[in-house]
């Protein structure tokens, strides 16, 4: 129902989504723009990264480390990934690249339901963030609340990484140009090594912060990552303004349609994607030239 | 009833939807999901404050349900079921499966489990009096009525639209300094007869057909 009190909480859980998504759809989108692979194993690093994350929990019993273990694990998986498989996929027609990062998924999936049984597990929220915040115009659960802040603080981390380092500059560079910056002499292949593990890492960060919310099936990354792929379409593949501004948006557009009626929310969503690659296929903030 | 909000199949972020009901003005939540679905919409209703300020009502009772969202929110919640654990002090054929069970998986059965024993029971009984595996044969043995004992009473199939005629459990949750062990979640508060319960046999429209 339409009130000022449920917009303004759906508002608020929209940002909440979309902080999320912003997370998840960065570490894709630069992906796809320094490689120019269609990573579709991303979902699948979000599911790792939060059974990694429950895995070390469950052995220390420290939420700091399983975030920290499942970070460090995906960023690792990522760049050996990169190594083992994705690297000789580069030259390949796209058809080759969306294959194989699928049956990645696929086997990684499988992996996971034979190692740990197809069963929800659930992740405890850290002792610190649970309970119930009175935010006054609604009641929100702690933890949420401060996945909206360690969401920000990452985006930003990815931020300062993009922007202010050396490394950042050459995937900006590679991200418009992979060939120049390979005929200036810049070691591309070590590069794109550094940007998936990255991108994987983001997914992995994203998954065992998520965890607590949402509990960890071997198909939670499934549904994530066709939402991510959306918000990479409306916010410009490549560009991490983009994504950020993308995620926000499709956060808000799921929360404000739900509160008409939440039947409708993905499908404003698509229609919301569609209408972007109708008038501006580039994205919102995309480059110009991208296809 | 101020709101009705649908959740697809296996959705598992449920914070719209409950952020939807939190407005509303609700005063009772009446939670119609299933399986996991029913666990995380329970388990985010309380992150929400929804629980327990609200009054939750499941209709059916969800197998590991208790279990997994814990008995505080399970606490005086009435549900119908078909098999409780408890009900082994009341009929002895529960108490045997219930002590075969727990030694063998190490947990006590829920509904599911005493389902597919006693169906499994019942059709070995409806062989043994027809002599044969053939069908239809078997199928007049069920249909001749035979009042069996069951984990849950008496029973008996309904010939003219072959469906089983039995006992419907209606447990309250319990709260959790009552509970005697681990797994004593609900508390059996009738056992009801199944027949004044049940629609007639035409009121589907059921038409059987032939043997073959």
């Amino acid at each position: 129902m339409i009130t000022w009190a449920n917009f303004s909480s759906q508002l608020f859980n929209g940002l909440a989504l979309g902080a999320l998504l912003a997370l998840i759809a960065s570490g894709l989108t630069i992906i796809y723009g320094t490689l120019g692979v269609l990573n579709l194993a991303h979902g699948a690093m979000f599911m790792l990264g939060g059974y990694a994350g429950y895995a070390t929990y469950q052995a220390t019993g420290s939420f700091v480390a399983a975030v920290a273990a499942a970070t460090i694990a995906l960023g690792v998986l990522g760049i050996v990934l990169e190594r083992v498989v994705i690297r000789y996929f580069y030259a390949r027609p796209h058809e080759d690249q969306l294959l194989v990062t699928f049956g990645l998924s696929i086997v990684f999936v499988e992996l996971v339901r034979w190692y740990f049984s197809s069963d929800t597990k659930t992740v405890q929220t850290p002792a610190l963030l649970q309970g119930i915040t009175n935010m006054g115009f609604m009641l929100y659960p702690t933890y949420r609340l401060a996945v909206v802040g360690i969401c920000a603080v990452a985006l930003l981390a990815l931020f300062l990484v993009l922007y202010r380092t050396r490394l950042g500059m050459i995937v900006r560079a590679g991200i418009e140009d992979a060939e120049m910056v390979d005929s200036l002499g810049i070691n591309v292949d070590r590069v794109f090594m550094i940007v998936f593990g990255i991108g994987a890492m983001a997914a992995g960060f994203a998954g065992i912060v998520n965890a607590p919310i949402v509990s960890l099936a071997p198909d939670v990354g499934e549904q994530i990552l066709v939402q991510t792929f959306v918000v990479v379409v409306i916010g410009g593949v490549g560009s991490f303004p983009g994504a950020v501004l993308g995620g926000l948006i499709a956060g808000e557009i799921i929360s404000l349609t739900s509160m008409v009626n939440p039947a409708y929310a993905y499908v404003m969503l698509f229609a919301a994607m569609a209408l972007v690659l109708m008038l501006r296929p580039r994205g919102l903030l995309g480059a110009k030239g991208r296809e | 009833m101020v709101t009705n909000q649908v959740s697809p199949l296996g959705a598992t972020d449920f914070s719209s939807y409950l952020t939807n009901i939190a407005n509303s003005g609700a005063e009772i939540l009446v939670n119609v999901n299933w399986g996991r679905d029913a666990v995380l919409s329970t388990q985010q209703a309380k992150q929400f404050g929804l629980l327990p300020k609200m009054k939750l009502v499941i209709p059916y009772q969800i197998p590991f349900l208790a279990k997994n969202v814990g008995a505080e929110l399970t606490e005086g919640v009435y549900a119908a079921t078909d098999f409780w654990w408890t009900l082994e002090d009341k009929f002895p054929l529960a108490k045997m499966f219930v002590e075969d069970f727990r030694k063998k998986y190490g947990y006590n059965p829920e509904w599911g489990a005493e389902n597919a024993y006693m169906s499994f029971a019942m059709w070995a009984d409806a062989v043994e009096h027809a002599g044969t595996f053939y069908p239809p044969d078997v199928i007049k043995s069920y249909e001749a009525g035979r009042k069996l004992q069951s984990m849950v009473g008496e029973v008996h199939v309904r010939k003219e639209d072959h469906q089983l005629v039995r006992p419907v459990i209606i447990v309250r949750g319990k709260a959790p300094q009552a509970m005697r062990n681990k797994e004593d979640f609900w508390e059996v508060t009738e056992v009801v007869p199944g027949a004044p319960l049940m629609q007639k046999p035409d009121a589907f429209g059921c038409q059987l057909g032939d043997y073959t």
